[in-house]
C-alpha cells in the first residue's frame, strides 16, 4: 500500500499518466484503488479523500492554480468477476472511469481525449457551470471526433456526490460502461472517518458473450456497484464506533432500493451536497433513483453486514426470467429417461433454487463460456447465493484508520449467533391461523 | 483396378462361347460377372488368386459361389452384404432366369438358321381320270443353303452373341438394382432408427409437459402443444416403418426370395470414406476421371456392346442376303416317278428360282431399315451413357459435398449446439424444454444425413451403372474413420461429463470463499468433430462445378 501511494505520488504522477495513455485500448481495470493520490496528509488536503471500492481517483497536476485532469475515453477488457470479462468502454483504463475529486471553489481543467473510433462527450452530471461546459454534444459543445482532445474548465460552486458521463450516444456509451464519479469536498472538513463511493449499473451481458449489448432497456444479465458483481464486489470495512459514508450514484436504467444491514443509517446528501442535519432521515433502505446520488452515512458496529439492492433479481447473476418454473416438478423417472439422450441432464428447482450453487459449486455442470453462476459466493457457513449488487460491510474494531483491506470473516462472541435446536420436523407447535 | 477388368472380360467372353448346359452358363454369368465386375468379397472369399483373372478359376468358383448364397438365404442369418445380395439376385431372380430361358429359345432358332435344311421328303399321289395312280416320292434339299453355309454360320453366331450381350445387360442391370434397392432398404431402416429417437424425445417433452402440469405450472394449451408434438412424431414413425417394409419388399423381389423370409442386411449404411469424399488430383476415391470412365464405358457396357454386335450382325445378314438372292433359290432333289402304267422313272431334279424379277428386295430394305434402326439405337445408348456418366459423376459430388457438410459442419455444429443448451439449462438461463428439442432438431438433422449418404451410393450405383461394372469397384474399403449414423446417435459422451472447474484465486473476497466455476474457454470448444483437418478439402471440394 504505502509504496503504491507513493508511486503515485505527486512526483509520480505525469508517469501515471503516461502508462495510462500507452495502455490504452487494452488497459486492464486492475488499478489498486487508492484513496490517496498524493503523499499529502488529510489536514494538507484539507478534505477526507474520498475510497471508490475496486475502482481509482484519478491524479491531477496543479497548473497556475487550475487543477488539471486527464480523460481518456477508450475500449478496455474488463472483468465483472473472475469467470467473466468483456469488451467494454470506459476511462483511463477502467469502468468506472477514475473517481474525480476536488474541492468546492476549485478552478478545474479536465481535458478529454477520445480513443474511441465515434464521438464523445462528457457531461458533469450536477455540476452548475457555464452552459457551454455542460457537454451535452450538439447542444453545447461540438462532439469530440476520435483522436481530438477538448478542455472543459470550470470553477466548482458546489459540494457533493456528483457523476460524469457521455452525452454522446449516450445509450451505447453508457452500456459499455462510460461513467465515472465526481466527488467535491466542501471547503470545510466534514467529520465523516470513512468515504467511500459506489457506482450502480445494469449490464446486458448475455451469458456466454463477452460484450455488453446496448440494445437491451430492461433485461439485463449483470448488475454491479463500480462495475463489479459478487463476488468480486470489495468490501466496505469500517472500524467500529466509526463514522462511514458511504456515496451511491446511479447510471443504470433501474432504481435500486440499496439496504444495508445491521444499522439504521441517515440518508445525508445527494446531487445537492451534504444536506442540513434536520433534512436527514433515518431508513434501511433507500432508493438511489436513476441519475440520482445519495449519500448514506451510519456510525460501524461490529460484524459482516450484507449491503446490497433489495431487487432480489438485481442480487444475482446471469439467470433466465423465461424459464419454465420447475418449482414442484417432480421429475423422477422421466429425469433418467432424459439422461439416456442427454448424459449429465439433471433437472434442478423441485425443492427451490438452493441445491442449484451446490451442483455448480461441485464442477459437474459447466455453464456457458464466460458466465456467472446466477447464484455464487461462500461465506464461514455456507453457500451466500448471491450475485450482482451485494457486498459486506466489515466492521472489526481492530482496524488502523488506513487500513482498507479485507478483515476475513466475523467471528461473533459466544451466544450471539443463531444455532440449531433441533432436526425434528415436528418440533414444537408453531400456531397457524385459525381457519 | 481397370486391368483386372480387362483380364475378367477375357474370362466372361471365354465363358460366353463355352458351349454348355443352360445352367452351367447360367452359372458361369455369375462367376464371371461377379469377379470381373470386381467382386470384392467374393474374390477375397473364395479365392484371392481369382482376381488375376485366369478362366479356370472362375469355372472352380462357381460352386462355392452358388452354395455360399444357398447357405446364407437358407440357414444363416448373417446379414447381407451388398455383393452376397448381388449374388443371390444373379440365382434367384426370377426375371433374370426367364431371360436365361429366353436365351435359350433365341439360340435354338439361331442354330436353326445355321445349319442347312433337313432334307425334304415329298409323296404325292395323283388321282388319273383312267383309275390309275401316279405316286412320285421326291427328296429335295436346299443348294442355296449349302452355298451360303459359311456366311450363315457367321451371321448366326454374331446373332448368338449379340442375344448373350442383351442377357449380360440383364444381369448388370439386375446387379445394379441389388445394389440400388441395397442402399434403399438400408437407408429407410437408418431414417426408421432416427424416427424412433425423434420419436422417443417427442415422448419425453410430453411426459415432462405432464410433470409440469401435474404441478400446476404449464398451461393446458401448453399440454395439447406437447401431446400433438408426440403424436405427430408417432406417426412419422409409422410411416418409416412402411417405408421399411416396402424397400425390403422391392429388395426381395430383385433377390428373389419373399420379403418374409428371414434375410437380414446389415445395419449401418457405410459411409464413403476421406479418399472417397475428398478429390485428390482430380480423383476420388477409386473413381477414375471422366474421360477414362467414358472410354470404359465404351468397352464395358454390354448393352453397347449388344447394339455394335447386332448392327454386325444386321450388316451380316444384309450380305448374306443379297449373296443368296444373287443366287436365287435352288432346290436340288432326287424325284422317282412311278408312272401309272407301272413305269419308274428315276432321276435328279433341280429347281432354281431364277432372281430375275425378284432379288428379295423387300427383305434387302427391311434389313437396311433395322440397320438404320439399330445404328441410331446405338447412338442414342451412346448419348444415353455420356449423359448418365455425367450426371452421376455430378450427383456423387454432390452428394460427397453434402456429407462432407454433414461430416465437418452441420453435425459438429448441432452437437455443439446441445452442449452448449445444456450448460445454458444447467446455469438456469433456459429450462428443460429447450434442451430436449435442440436434441430433437440434432436428431432431425441426421435424417438428412441419411438421405445425404444414400443418394451417395445410389449415384455411385448409377455411376457403375453408366460405366457397366459393378458398383462395388467404386467402393474404397479401406478404414475411412469417418462417423456412422450410429456414431450420432449415440449421446455425445464429452456433453455434460464433469469438467475439471477452474478455480480462480479469488481476491476480493476471503478464503472460504469459494469462487465461481468458471470453465477454461477450452473446454468449451470440445465439438466431436474432425473438421480442422478437412477444411480446405471442403472448400476446394465445393469449389468444383
Ligand atoms: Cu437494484
Amino acid at each position: 500500500m504505502t509504496s503504491r501511494r507513493n508511486f503515485l505520488g505527486f512526483s509520480g504522477m505525469s508517469a501515471v499518466l503516461s502508462t495510462v495513455a500507452a495502455t490504452s485500448a487494452q488497459a486492464k481495470s486492475t488499478v489498486t484503488p487508492d484513496t490517496n493520490m498524493s503523499n499529502k496528509s488529510n489536514k494538507e488536503l484539507g478534505y477526507n479523500p474520498v475510497r471508490t471500492p475496486n475502482g481509482w481517483t484519478l491524479p491531477y497536476t496543479e497548473k497556475d492554480g487550475v487543477k488539471e485532469f486527464h480523460l481518456i475515453a477508450e475500449e478496455i477488457e474488463h472483468e465483472f468477476a473472475p469467470g467473466s470479462t468483456a469488451k467494454c468502454w470506459g476511462y483511463n483504463g477502467t469502468t468506472p472511469g477514475p473517481t474525480i475529486e476536488a474541492v468546492e471553489g476549485d478552478r478545474v481543467r479536465i481535458l478529454v481525449t477520445n480513443s474511441l473510433k465515434e464521438h464523445t462527450t462528457v457531461h458533469w452530471h450536477g455540476l452548475i457551470l457555464p452552459s457551454g461546459m455542460d457537454g451535452v454534444g450538439g447542444l453545447s459543445q461540438p462532439q469530440i471526433a476520435p483522436g481530438e482532445t477538448f478542455a472543459y474548465e470550470f470553477e466548482l460552486k458546489q459540494n457533493g456526490t456528483h457523476m460524469y458521463h457521455p452525452h454522446a450516444d449516450e445509450m451505447t456509451q453508457m452500456a459499455l460502461g462510460m461513467m465515472g464519479m465526481f466527488i467535491i469536498h466542501p471547503k470545510e472538513p466534514e467529520p465523516i472517518d470513512r468515504d467511500y463511493c459506489l457506482l450502480t449499473h445494469n449490464w446486458a451481458m448475455h451469458p456466454g458473450t463477452s460484450r455488453p449489448d446496448p440494445s437491451v432497456m430492461v433485461d439485463f444479465d449483470l448488475w454491479s456497484f463500480n462495475s463489479k458483481v459478487f463476488p468480486a464486489i470489495e468490501s466496505i470495512v469500517a472500524r467500529t464506533g466509526e463514522r462511514v459514508r458511504i456515496r451511491i450514484g446511479n447510471l443504470s436504467m433501474w432504481n435500486h432500493p440499496i439496504h444495508l444491514h445491521g444499522t439504521s443509517f441517515n440518508v445525508t446528501g445527494s446531487d445537492g451536497g451534504r444536506w442540513p442535519k434536520s433534512a436527514w432521515r433515518s431508513e434501511s433502505t433507500e432508493i438511489v433513483g436513476v441519475g440520482q446520488t445519495r449519500d448514506i452515512e451510519f456510525v460501524a458496529t461490529p460484524g459482516d453486514w450484507a449491503f446490497h439492492c433489495h431487487m432480489s433479481h438485481h442480487t444475482m447473476n446471469a439467470m433466465g426470467h423465461d424459464i419454465p418454473n420447475p418449482t414442484g416438478v417432480n421429475m423422477r423417472g422421466v429425469e433418467e429417461k432424459i439422461r439416456d439422450h442427454l448424459p449429465g441432464f439433471m433437472a434442478m428447482g423441485e425443492n427451490g433454487m438452493a441445491e442449484h450453487q451446490q451442483h455448480i459449486d461441485a464442477g459437474h455442470h459447466p455453464g456457458p463460456a464466460n458466465t456467472l453462476p446466477m447464484m455464487t459466493g461462500s461465506g464461514p457457513y455456507g453457500p451466500i447465493e448471491m450475485g450482482g449488487m451485494f457486498t459486506t460491510v466489515k466492521v472489526r474494531d481492530d482496524i488502523a484508520p488506513n487500513d482498507f483491506s479485507d478483515p476475513g470473516w466475523y467471528n461473533p462472541p459466544a451466544n450471539t449467533i443463531a444455532k440449531r435446536i433441533s432436526r425434528n420436523p415436528n418440533y414444537g407447535n408453531p400456531p397457524r391461523k385459525p381457519s | 483396378m481397370f486391368y483386372r477388368i480387362d483380364k475378367g472380360l477375357d474370362v466372361k467372353k471365354k465363358s460366353i462361347r463355352t458351349n454348355s448346359l443352360p445352367w452351367v452358363r447360367a452359372m458361369l454369368v455369375i462367376a464371371a460377372t461377379s469377379s470381373i465386375l470386381g467382386c470384392a468379397s467374393f474374390a477375397t472369399n473364395n479365392a484371392k488368386n481369382s482376381s488375376k483373372g485366369s478362366t479356370t478359376n472362375s469355372a472352380i468358383a462357381i460352386t462355392p459361389a452358388a452354395a455360399l448364397a444357398h447357405r446364407v438365404l437358407i440357414e444363416d442369418e448373417t446379414p447381407l452384404s451388398a455383393d452376397k445380395a448381388v449374388q443371390i439376385a444373379l440365382i434367384n431372380n426370377q426375371n433374370l432366369a426367364a431371360v436365361y430361358a429366353e436365351l435359350g429359345f433365341a439360340k435354338a432358332e439361331v442354330f436353326a438358321g445355321a445349319r442347312i435344311r433337313n432334307p425334304l421328303l415329298s409323296f404325292s399321289q395323283l388321282d388319273s381320270n383312267a383309275g390309275i395312280d401316279q405316286i412320285v416320292w421326291g427328296i429335295s434339299t436346299s443348294l442355296t443353303d449349302l452355298i451360303t453355309l459359311r456366311s450363315r454360320k457367321k451371321l448366326a453366331a454374331t446373332q448368338a452373341l449379340a442375344i448373350e450381350q442383351k442377357v449380360q445387360a440383364y444381369a448388370m442391370a439386375t446387379q445394379a438394382q441389388t445394389y440400388q434397392h441395397y442402399y434403399q432398404y438400408l437407408a429407410s431402416k437408418q431414417r426408421l432408427q432416427v424416427f424412433e429417437e425423434i420419436s422417443a424425445i417427442s415422448d419425453l417433452i410430453l411426459e415432462t409437459t405432464q410433470r409440469y402440469s401435474d404441478a400446476g405450472n404449464v398451461t393446458a394449451l401448453e399440454l395439447a402443444e406437447a401431446k400433438i408434438q408426440a403424436s405427430e412424431a408417432k406417426l412419422a414413425l409409422l410411416n418409416a416403418g412402411a417405408a421399411v417394409l416396402v424397400a425390403r419388399t422391392k429388395m426381395s423381389e430383385v433377390l428373389g426370395v419373399r420379403a418374409s423370409q428371414n434375410w437380414q442386411i446389415a445395419k449401418q449404411l457405410p459411409i464413403p470414406n476421406k479418399a472417397s469424399l475428398y478429390p485428390t488430383d482430380g480423383e476420388l476415391g477409386k473413381i477414375p476421371a471422366r474421360d477414362t470412365l467414358l472410354r470404359q464405358a465404351l468397352e464395358q457396357r454390354l448393352d453397347l456392346q449388344a447394339a455394335q454386335t447386332k448392327i454386325a450382325a444386321l450388316k451380316l445378314q444384309l450380305k448374306s442376303h443379297s449373296l443368296e438372292n444373287k443366287v436365287g433359290d435352288i432346290e436340288l432333289g432326287a424325284e422317282r416317278e412311278r408312272e401309272a402304267d407301272g413305269e419308274r422313272l428315276t432321276g435328279p431334279n433341280v429347281e432354281w428360282e431364277v432372281p430375275l424379277f425378284s432379288q428379295g428386295q423387300e427383305d434387302q430394305l427391311k434389313i437396311n431399315a433395322e440397320l438404320e434402326i439399330a445404328q441410331a439405337q446405338l447412338r442414342q445408348l451412346a448419348l444415353e451413357l455420356d449423359n448418365a456418366v455425367a450426371m452421376a459423376l455430378a450427383g456423387r459430388e454432390n452428394s460427397a459435398n453434402k456429407i462432407i457438410q454433414y461430416q465437418n459442419h452441420l453435425l459438429p455444429a448441432q452437437a455443439n449446439a446441445v452442449a452448449r443448451t445444456q450448460e445454458e439449462q444447467f446455469f438456469m438461463l433456459i429450462g428443460v424444454f429447450e434442451v430436449l428439442q435442440s436434441k430433437k432438431q440434432q436428431y432431425q438433422s441426421l435424417l438428412g444425413y441419411v438421405d445425404a449418404v444414400e443418394e451417395y451410393w445410389l449415384a455411385n450405383t448409377a455411376l457403375a451403372k453408366a460405366v457397366g461394372v459393378s458398383p462395388n469397384i467404386f467402393i474404397d474399403e479401406s478404414n475411412n474413420g469417418s462417423r456412422g449414423l450410429e456414431d450420432y446417435l449415440q449421446p455425445d459422451p464429452g456433453t455434460g461429463s464433469p469438467k475439471k472447474s477452474h478455480k480462480h484465486q479469488h481476491h476480493d473476497m476471503h478464503k472460504p470463499q469459494t469462487g465461481p466455476a468458471t470453465p477454461t474457454h477450452a473446454n468449451h470448444n470440445q465439438a466431436p468433430d474432425n473438421h480442422a483437418s478437412h477444411k480446405n478439402h471442403t472448400q476446394s471440394a465445393s469449389a468444383k462445378p
